[in-house]
């Protein structure tokens, strides 16, 4: 959810003018190289819970009326007697709700919705045995004075044995807000999200990961087959998760049947003036829903699928689904835009957004990326956050800078800023204040959720990429998303990932900077080099003393040290670049393991200058203005790029202001 | 000292005057440039590759430089717009020079400070004299109309800022009620072209404006010429708006024209100097010092096509000013 990436872009853009040109790599990337696959990965997920539903919209009233049957298998070791479930349109009912009272801003969602939204079961029945049981009547969706609706529990009266499957039916109603996050209607309009009663995950133990619809918190579910009917006017265009196998027209209505395995959500939008394209990638049919005049924005999304979708199976393993649709919703609802569900996205992007401004692809791109990080590899999104929205950010990032080159976010006006270092630079503000790894709904304020969760975690994982190199990144991703490919992984199994495909030091960084707010600071501390020289002095030697006399070193000779010292926790390799009056240049590498290291130096000139990480390795690194020095005596490359750019452009700002 | 005849207004024939109106822009664009300069340099200087890093594919440094949560930025902004404004005021002192020279030409010299040549050799070696003094008429010339201009500036600025906020405003408002019946793109493009509108009523105010400049230069070289006491700077002012109205009322599409063809040409030259930065790049020595060339060969040819439009501005006015001052003295 949510790719719109760091809030310094716009004053980026707007300084970009003064400092005028900068080189570039963008260009296309080179061909594909699978990886990891000699890593199983599952075909089909363990089938926990099956859903046959049929859904009316009435586009005045903007409501939903469902019916169905859920089919719900206990997969795990304990009789269960209770089941647990989500009322996620709930969050929208008041300002009472968990979601609506939670004090953090900075985020999206922020606002208060026109018009509130509701889920109204009417019916939840199990038959057992020829038994009607009215499990809705024995409900309890609130707890205590807590007005929150999001998380129902529902007693069973008798408990379902380990293996055993139950049978629900189901009637409810959805009166959808105004779009406030992810779902809702603006005009006609609708975007229908998390919209039906849904039963939390079961864990193994036998207890059910529920919790309330949190602010900043999203979904985990279990997998399963979706089997959905949407019953729209017939002016309507549908979008929705899943593969069509039924549409016909009738009464004036149109009737869509979507069934998709394999997944754990569905959601669908419908709207009187979408535009369709379609293009089938790579074995994928792609359908851009979008709005009328949106056609360069259509295509702009179609192209970073072109290259998305053979990139992503490459890199983490085939998208196995038969379709994807990709939605852009109107301008006049951006909070239904950037969002994931299995099959469907949701991009976005107003109405011009230049070329070069790269963040339509960018929204698209990350939004895909989360059919692996959510979709495949379905973590609990809620409880870990990091893990499907960091790892793919991460991804969003590799795949920018593959595809776009180094300049892949902005390339415009002759400055060019990469998506990676975009997230490196956001992150940097909040690296102190919370852990990465933690549940959602413990981060302070929407800002850090934003800043750690996704982009310290996409700067951590570049760091390792730039450090370990990108073979072993790719191996080690590739790794963690075809193990875990249609699981519930945690974080362990990513740490344990890392530690098994890039060593112990790679796994121990991640765990530190995930879990320990791990942080480090490399540093030029201090340099110095001289002639070499006889030393002067007395020596006692062979049973004689002896007095060498001072004597100015012999030219063409020199030695000296550099002093590099490494703040912080986190421990990870590094290079060293000793440069020396002539304009030779040395690499020696540093494992830093210590804190501090002299690097010795010899050279025919002068030791001129040292830089810790010339190659910008270490994104993590907190303060790279003092990762160089120069030696006493000896001045940098100054500023004069800055002060001709700044020069002209005020000349150029003064002929405009001041005919 | 007389004006010259319309006729005989060329910016061509003034190349000190526009040099000396560029250097002025440079110079003080130094000053602008220093804050800036000074923060990268005690940021990045110090580096082997100096602030090379800062024009890196990727702008990790760059990021880095303008993120910093310290003052850094605030401070450098604002005192770069102060300099800005302030050297917007200043720089009408030279700019009032270069438009004194294009009106009264070789005749600044004609001033009393400056004896005829008696023959060509005469003429020869006195001729750096004759040019200092030119300069030095023009630039009391630029002294006199600073106020006046400078008000101009002001009065300009305002009214560019309102045509320009009523434009948001207005093209905000349609784009709002037409999203539902055209759909957000086209209704978007509409706010565009009511924007361009807007613009475009800017652009034509400012070319009044620029009429109402060259009156008001004009009119203070012919004051100083015939030794009368200076008019207060408000009332110069108006009488110059006075004349750039009737103006363009006679020939507001033929200077609409004229400045247009040589803002088009402005705009090429920037082009020019935006190629020429996104194709070196952040490379230094000889690629810095072309660059460098380039840029100012581009504010080089800005300002004399400045020049070469305030010239056709005082054709457009010297007759309505003259019939103006002839009028008066016709009436006995």
């Amino acid at each position: 959810m949510d790719a719109r990436p760091f809030g310094l872009s716009a004053l980026v853009v707007a300084l970009s003018g003064l400092l005028g040109g900068t080189a570039d790599a963008r260009g296309p990337a080179g061909a594909e190289e699978p990886s990891a696959t000699d890593v199983p990965m599952a075909e089909h997920p363990a089938r926990v819970v099956d859903y046959m539903l049929r859904a009316t919209l009435d586009p005045a009233l903007h409501t939903v009326h469902g019916e169905g049957t859920i089919v719900w298998t206990n997969v795990s070791s304990q009789p269960v007697s209770q089941l647990w479930m989500h009322l996620y349109l709930n969050a929208f009912k008041n300002q009472s709700t968990v979601f609506m009272r939670a004090p953090v801003g900075g985020f999206r969602g922020s606002t208060v919705p026109k018009e509130w939204g509701t889920i109204d079961v009417r019916k939840l029945t199990w038959s057992d045995a020829g038994t009607q049981h009215d499990l809705w009547a024995k409900a309890q969706l609130k707890r205590g004075d807590d007005e929150d609706e999001t998380d129902a529990a529902v007693p069973l009266p008798r408990a379902v044995a380990p293996g055993e499957t139950i049978t629900l039916e189901m009637v409810w109603d959805d009166k959808l807000p105004s779009i406030v996050e992810r779902t809702g209607f603006d005009g006609s309009f609708h975007m229908v999200a998390q919209w039906f009663p849904k039963i939390a995950k079961i864990e193994t133990d036998g207890t059910f990961a529920h919790f309330p619809f949190h602010h900043l918190g999203e979904f985990y579910a279990d997998y399963g087959k979706y089997d959905v009917t949407v019953d729209v006017p017939e002016a309507y265009v549908v979008g929705a998760t899943g593969t069509v196998t039924e549409s016909r027209v009738e009464n004036g209505r149109r009737l869509e049947r979507h069934v998709q395995d394999d997944i754990h959500d569905f959601a669908w939008t419908a709207w009187d003036k979408f535009q369709t394209r379609k293009e089938t990638i790579d074995g994928v049919a792609c359908t851009i829903l979008y709005p009328p005049g949106y056609e360069g924005h259509a295509e702009r999304e179609l192209a970073t699928m072109r290259f998305a979708i053979p990139h992503y199976g490459a890199r983490y393993g085939k998208y196995p689904y038969p379709l994807l649709t990709l939605v852009h919703p109107p301008a006049s609802a951006p909070e239904a835009g950037g969002m994931e569900y299995p099959t469907l996205i949701t991009t976005g992007g107003g109405s011009y957004i230049p070329n070069g401004v790269d963040l339509i692809e960018l929204v698209t791109i990350h939004e895909f990326g989360h059919q692996y990080f959510y979709g495949l590899i379905g973590s609990h999104e809620t409880q870990w956050p990091f893990l499907d929205e960091g790892l793919n950010s991460y991804a969003e990032a590799e795949a920018m800078g593959q595809w776009l080159g180094k300049s892949s976010f902005i390339d415009l006006l002759g400055l060019g800023i990469g998506d990676a270092e975009g997230h490196a630079e956001r992150a940097r503000h909040y690296a102190h204040d919370d852990r990465v790894a933690q549940p959602a709904y413990a981060f302070g304020t929407g800002s850090s959720y934003g800043a750690l969760v996704y982009s310290r975690t996409a700067t951590i994982l570049e760091t390792l990429r730039r450090v370990y190199g990108d073979k072993a990144m790719q191996r080690t991703m590739g790794a963690y998303a075809r193990r875990f490919r249609f699981q519930h992984p945690v974080p362990g199994d990513l740490i344990e990932t890392f530690t098994r495909e890039m060593g112990k030091e790679a796994g121990e960084f991640l765990r530190a900077a995930l879990f320990d707010k791990g942080w480090v600071d490399f540093k030029v501390e201090a340099m110095s080099s001289h002639a070499v020289r006889v030393a002067a002095g007395i020596f006692d030697r062979d049973g004689k003393r002896a007095t060498t006399p001072s004597a100015p070193g012999a030219p063409g000779r020199y030695e000296g040290w550099a002093l590099v010292s490494r703040r912080g926790t986190l421990r990870i390799p590094v290079e060293v670049e000793l440069l020396s009056e002539d304009g030779a240049r040395t690499r020696v590498p540093w494992d830093g393991t210590s804190e501090t290291i002299r690097v010795p130096y010899t050279g025919s000139s002068a030791l001129r200058a040292a830089v810790v990480d010339p190659d910008q390795r270490v994104l993590l690194d907190e303060n790279p203005e003092n990762d160089f020095a120069t030696a006493p005596g000896h001045t940098g490359g100054g500023a004069p790029r800055t002060l001709e750019r700044a020069t002209y452009w005020s000349e150029l700002v003064l002929g405009a202001i001041a005919p | 000292m007389r004006p010259l005849d319309p006729s005989a207004i060329h910016a061509r024939k003034r190349p000190v005057a526009i040099a000396t109106m560029f250097v002025a822009e440079l110079a003080w664009a130094f000053v602008v440039a220093t804050p800036v300069h000074e923060w990268a340099g005690r940021a990045w200087g110090a580096h082997p590759d100096g602030d090379a890093v800062l024009f890196a594919p990727g702008g990790r440094d760059l990021l880095l430089w303008l993120g910093q949560e310290d003052a850094g930025l605030s401070v450098t902004a604002r005192t770069t717009l102060v300099l800005l404004v302030v050297g917007a005021v200043l720089l009408q002192l030279p700019f009032g020079a270069l438009v004194a020279s294009l009106a009264f030409g070789r005749e600044v010299a004609a001033a009393p400070s400056v004896p005829p040549a008696n023959d060509a050799e005469e003429a020869h070696v006195a001729a750096p004299v004759v040019r200092s003094l030119r300069l030095v008429t023009a630039l009391k010339i630029g002294v006199g109309a600073w106020l006046p201009l400078a008000a101009l500036l002001a009065f300009s600025a305002l009214l560019s800022v309102i045509v320009l906020s009523l434009g948001g405003i207005v093209s905000s408002l349609m784009e709002h009620s037409l999203t539902a019946s055209l759909g957000d793109a086209r209704a978007f493009t509409v706010r565009l072209v009511v924007l361009a509108l807007f613009a475009a009523l800017a652009a034509v105010l400012g070319v009044i404006v620029d009429l109402a400049r060259a009156a008001v230069v004009r009119e203070v070289g012919v004051s100083a010429a015939v030794g009368a006491s200076s008019s207060p700077g408000w009332s110069t002012m108006l009488r110059g708006l006075r004349t750039a109205m009737t103006t363009a009322r006679r020939s507001l599409g033929r200077a609409t024209l004229g400045w247009a063809g040589r803002a088009v040409g402005g705009v090429a030259l920037v082009a020019i100097g935006y190629v020429a930065a996104t194709a070196l790049g952040g490379r230094g020595g000889a690629a810095l010092t072309g660059l460098f060339i380039v840029h100012q060969a581009v504010v080089l040819g800005r300002v004399a096509l400045r020049a070469s439009w305030m010239a056709r501005a005082l054709a457009l006015v010297a007759p309505v000013q003259d019939e103006r001052e002839a009028k008066p003295s016709a009436a006995p």
